[in-house]
Formats: C-alpha cells, structure tokens, sequence
C-alpha cells in the first residue's frame, strides 16, 4: 500500500507545482508579449531616445586659389575650449595648468566658472579658435568639465595683398566682402546628417545610418599671380607712401586672354585680423571707385580723330596760342604751342589739339568708340559692389561738354575698365572681356576698332614714353613701351572742382612688338610736391611693368641701341 | 574491383532508401521550401552584419578623409608661411646678399 499510496499523494503534489511553475511561465510570457509585442514601439522610442543621436558633419568651404595653385584662402580646423561649470572641479592646479596653456589668468578662469556656477549654466567658452597642438595638450589634461569643440576658420595667407580680390567670411563661413561673397554659393560646403549610437559620455560608437552625405565646396582658381600680386602690391605701396597719396589702386592685366594678373589697392587691410579697420579700407577701389580720367582719355580721343580718316599721325595742327574759346569756356594747355603733329598733340597731352580734332569730327563718334570699349559698362568679373561708371549720350551735344569728353572729364570709370580698355589697342582692336577667375578656354573676341588704327596708336602711344613725351618716367628699360599719363583736378562734392587735388594715373601696354601686359596705376590725391601722372604714376607704372615681363619671361624687344651712352 | 562494386551497390541503395523515406514525392517542394526560408534567413544576418562592418568602415574612411583635408590646410597654410614673399625677399637680401640689378647692370645681348 505504501508503494501505492505514495505516487497519488506525489501526483497531486506534481500537478500543483507544474501548474504554478506554468503559471509563472505564463505570466512572463505574457509579459514579454506585452512588452515586446503591444508595448513595442514606446519602449523601441525610449531607447532610442537615450543613444540615437542625430549629428551634422562638417561640409567643407571651398580653398581659392591662386592661377598656379597657391593658396589664397584656406579653411582649416581650429578648437573652441569649454567648459561645464557645474563638473568643473575648481581645484587650484586645474586652473593654472589651463590658464598656462590657454594663455589665460588662472583668477580669470575660476572667476568666469563660479559665475556661471551660480547661474546654473553648463557652458560657457573659455578660448575660441584655438591649434590644433593647444587643443591636444588639453585633452591631455583629461580634466573633468573642460571639453574641446572643432570648429573651421577661414585664413588667408597672403594678408593684405590680396585682402581686397578675396575678401573675407565671418564666424559662420559665410563671404561677407569680395569674391568670398561673390561666389559664396559655389564656395559653400554643405554639410551632411548622420544617426549615430552614442553612449553615456556623449562618444559615438557607431554609425546607424546617413541621412544626407557632406559635400565639400568647389575651389576656386583665380587669374591672380600670387608673385605679381605681391610685386605690384609693393610698388604700389611705396608710390603712395612717396607722394603722401590718400589712395591708389593698380592692375596687370593680361592683354592676350583679358586675366587679371594682379589687382592691388592702398590703403589695405588683413583679412586674417580685421579688428579696429575701417571698413572703408574694405573697398576694392580698383572696381567700386570712380574716377575722372583725364587725360588718359586723350587716347581714345585721337584714336576717333584717326579712324574718321580726316586725320593721320603727321597732319599738322595748330594750337597756338595756347588756348581755344569753346562756347563759354576756355580750353587751355600748360605746356607747348604752336604748330604740332598728331603724333607731338599726344605726345604732349595738348587739349588744344585734342579738342580742335574732335569737335571737327561728327559729335557722336567719340561716344560710340568709347562705349564699345567697354566704358560704362560691366566688366562682368562677378564682383560685388562693381561700379559701371558713367558716360551719358547728350543729344544735341554741346561744343564744351564734347570737348571735356574728349580729355576725360564728364566721364567717370573704374581703373580696371580703363586697364581693359586700353587692352583693345594691345589686342589690334579686338576686345576680350576681363576675368578674375582663370580662364581654360579662350575668350570670345569682339572687334572694336580697325587694328591699322589701333597699330597706329600703339606708335603715336609709344612716343609719350620716349624723351620729351609727358610719360618718359615710365619708360622701362630694354622693352618697348606705350603709355599715357592722366593727372585729373577731382570733382568736389559742391560741385566744380577742387584746387589742388589731383588724381594721377598711368596706363600701359608692353612689350609693343607683341603686346602682352597691360598696366593701370592710379593714385588718388597725391600730397606731396608732384601731381602730375607722369611723376607720380609713371614710376610706379614703370617698375610693376618691369617686374611682371621678369616674372613672365617677356624677352626684351627694344632696339640694340636705344642709348649707346647707358652700355659700356 | 570488389570493393568497388560494394560501393556502387551501396550507393544506389542509399539512394532508394533516401528516397524511399524521407523524399516522397509530395514533400520535395515545401522541403525546398523550408531549406530556401533557411538559407534566406542565414543570408539576411549575413549580410546585415556584412552592411555593419562596411558602413562602419566607410565612416571611418569619412573621418579619415576630413581629417587628411583638415592637415592638407594646415601643410598648405604652413608652406604659405615659409614662402611668403615678403620673407623670401628679406632673405634673399639680408642673408644671401642678393640685390635686384638695376638697369645699369643688365646688358641685352641681341643677336
């Protein structure tokens, strides 16, 4: 009986413990249902929420670059220190070891942290745009609270050379002046997004899943020479200096493709450090400021009196007595009268002569000429803030204002239109739009003028640099050189012209048997003892032509014996 | 050659009974069936952790990437300090002792 009894009594017990343990099973299982199955998406949410984290990475700006490759503008990693004052263990040695390495006063630090302590914050900067070697040293410290942010800053290795081509960005990488600006889309990175795992300390362990790839932004290839730039900044820089200018701005344009080699302004700036600079400074006068030529116009004076065809280089005009009365208005000349060639009326830069030629020609062929040249218009080189100048068609026209067209008053430019216009006559009357960007396919060409005509003036041009021309400082040695000098009285702001304040320009082309550098200086409101273009332009004009056919390897054109004297 | 024929004869009775017990007829199909749901689960963890491990890559080629940009700025910036005009004219200068000639100094040789 025993052996019977026992397995009942066993039975019984086992029925009720796999029950309970059953039961025990089935509520986990239930449980598990519910979690996993009913609750499934809140809890999926919750976990989410605490290691899914959602980050941008980085889209890099675009470098600018010079025609061979250097670097004129470059974006590059630097640090921001953090700090977060609640963590942050206000030990006397953290603060020291800091401050050493940030360049800081350990008082400054514990001071900036216990006030923003008691704000409740949990950030506050401590140094931005910090090295990289800086950065590593601090995290080295591996102290509790101090984090490092990357960030990009822009730099700009050439400084104030080329400050006013490339302008500069702010904080948030966006082009604030110059070509930053103007091709600021282009430049632009774009940054991407990315979901990552990331655990209690905020470290990413891995990557889930790319919402949207970074794109780096597109380089940009200037025109710019970084070594012409430098020498032409120089020059520039000194002639200023010398006749106590208020400014100037001075282009090499390359005649051939219409680049511009080299664009440089005084005053000037460092984009790398523009804290306390005018913004005025800012300006890239050689496109955004007018000026009344002078007589830098006059070529384009005689170069319509030669087309006409009623004129050639040797006629004969007389400008005696030095003066000629046009309508109300006397037109004067300051240095020879008389009896005088084309060739010697530019020679010399005589109004006289100038004003006889045009005012006998049909009054609106000086317009047209300088119109296609390219006067009053846009050069189309995509820079902000570029000044198209003014050049108004009267109708009818009158005798005077003809006659201040034809030497370059009543009409305002830029030097970089003036630099372009003089390239037609480099280019045998074909225009070939400017560009500050470097260019793999030759420009379309425009005809402008007859190319006899312009040869023509190429000569006559020649003959201002030579002895006795108003140019002859500008001459450079070994090459064959055309040139005109312009000093302008600047308009005042009441009207009429001010006493004794001068624009001074030079403009030039060489080497004249195949013209490949054009030059244009000009020098605002000289102060010192000359103002005429010649002596104060022409210089400078002078030794960035002479540099640039070094740097380019332009072999010297001139006769053997231009001056027997200067050879031993 | 006994051994061989013990073999073959082996071989194709296996073969009838393989058939004989576990491939009749009607379960050929869900049987490649249930191996093909197998083999596309297996495929499916595969090549998910396959994904994992080239994505991971991929990002870490990414940061390399950004990273080598950052130091190509940083090279180019620091050879852009060491040539600086400026610094090349003072030294060529001050150190060397060489001079821009003058015109007096060249003489054009035509030929």
């Amino acid at each position: 009986m025993m052996n019977k009894n026992q397995p009942t009594f066993m039975t019984w017990r086992f029925y009720a413990v796999l029950i309970f343990i059953s039961m025990i099973v089935l509520g986990l299982a239930g449980r598990v249902f519910y979690l996993a199955v009913l609750n499934q998406h809140f809890l999926r949410h919750q976990g989410d929420e605490r290691v899914l984290r959602l980050v941008s990475t980085h889209g890099f700006r675009g470098m600018i670059v010079d025609r061979n490759g250097f670097p004129l503008a470059v974006s590059t990693a630097v640090y921001s220190v953090w700090v977060n004052p609640q963590e942050f263990v206000s030990v006397q040695n953290n603060a020291v070891a800091l401050a050493r390495l940030l360049d800081l006063k350990p008082k400054e630090i514990t001071e900036t942290v216990v006030r923003y302590q008691k704000k409740k914050r949990e950030f506050v900067y401590l140094k931005r745009s910090l090295s990289p070697e800086i950065a590593n040293k601090v995290k080295m410290l591996k102290m509790p609270g101090v984090y490092l942010q990357q960030e990009y800053r822009r730099y700009y290795p050439e400084g104030e050379v080329a400050g006013h081509i490339v302008g500069f960005t702010n904080v948030d990488d966006q082009g604030q002046e110059g070509l930053e600006l103007g091709y600021n889309q282009w430049l632009l990175g774009e940054a991407g997004e990315k979901w990552v795992i990331k655990d209690r300390l905020g470290r990413v362990i891995s990557d889930v899943q790319t919402i949207q790839d970074q794109k780096p932004g597109h380089d940009l290839v200037l025109s710019i020479d970084r070594r012409i730039q430098y020498l032409a900044y120089r020059e520039l820089l000194a002639g200023v200096m010398q006749n106590h200018a208020v400014s100037g701005s001075a282009i090499v344009l390359d005649a051939k493709t219409g680049e511009i080699l080299a664009m440089v302004n005084q005053p000037s700036f460092n984009p790398n450090n523009r804290k306390g600079v005018k913004s005025d400074n800012f300006r890239n006068r050689a496109v955004t400021d007018l000026f009344e030529p002078g007589s830098t116009m006059k070529a384009f004076s005689v170069a319509t009196a030669l087309a006409s065809g009623k004129f050639k280089p040797d006629t004969i005009i007389d400008t005696y007595p030095g003066w000629l009365r046009v309508g109300r208005n006397i037109v004067k000349d300051e240095h020879e009268k008389g009896p005088m060639t084309v060739t010697r009326i530019m020679q010399i830069s005589s109004n006289v002569g100038v004003t006889k030629m045009i005012l006998s020609l049909p009054p609106d062929q000086l317009w047209e000429l300088l119109h296609h040249v390219g006067f009053s218009q846009p050069t189309g080189i995509g820079f902000p803030g570029e000044q198209n100048g003014v050049l108004v068609r009267h109708s009818p026209w009158g005798a005077f204002t003809l006659a201040t067209l034809a030497f370059g008053y009543g009409v305002s430019v830029t030097p970089l239109q003036l630099a372009s216009a003089y390239a037609v006559f480099a280019n045998g009357g074909e225009k070939i739009p400017v560009s500050l960007l470097k260019l793999d396919t030759p420009p379309t060409r425009e005809r402008v003028m007859d190319p006899r005509i312009a040869q023509q003036m190429l000569l006559l041009l020649e003959s201002v640099v030579t002895k006795g021309g108003t140019g002859e400082l500008a001459s450079v040695p070994g090459y064959r050189v055309a040139g005109k000098t312009g000093t302008a009285v600047i308009a005042s702001d009441h009207g009429g012209y001010e006493k004794h304040r001068y624009i001074s320009s030079f403009v030039g082309i060489a080497p004249l048997s195949n013209p490949r550098i054009v030059v244009a200086v000009v020098i605002r409101d000289p102060r010192g003892k000359n103002y005429y273009g010649g002596q104060v332009s022409g210089p400078v004009f002078e030794k960035i032509m002479e540099s640039t056919l070094r740097l380019l390897d332009v072999s010297p054109d001139a006769p053997p014996t231009t001056d027997p004297s200067e050879k031993v | 050659m006994n051994a061989a024929g013990r073999l073959v004869h082996q071989n194709v009775w296996s073969f009838h009974w393989v058939r004989h017990y576990f491939f009749a007829r009607q379960q050929v199909l869900p049987s490649l069936l249930a191996l093909s749901i197998l083999l596309s689960a297996f495929g499916i963890i595969y090549f998910t952790q396959v994904t994992r491990v080239l994505h991971a890559n991929y990002e870490h080629c990414l940061v390399e990437k950004d990273h080598l940009h950052v130091q190509q700025g940083q090279l180019l910036l620091e050879r852009s300090t060491w040539i600086m005009q400026a610094r090349v004219q003072q030294i060529a200068e001050n150190k060397l002792g060489m001079v821009i000639p003058d015109h007096k100094s060249v003489v054009v040789i035509h030929e």
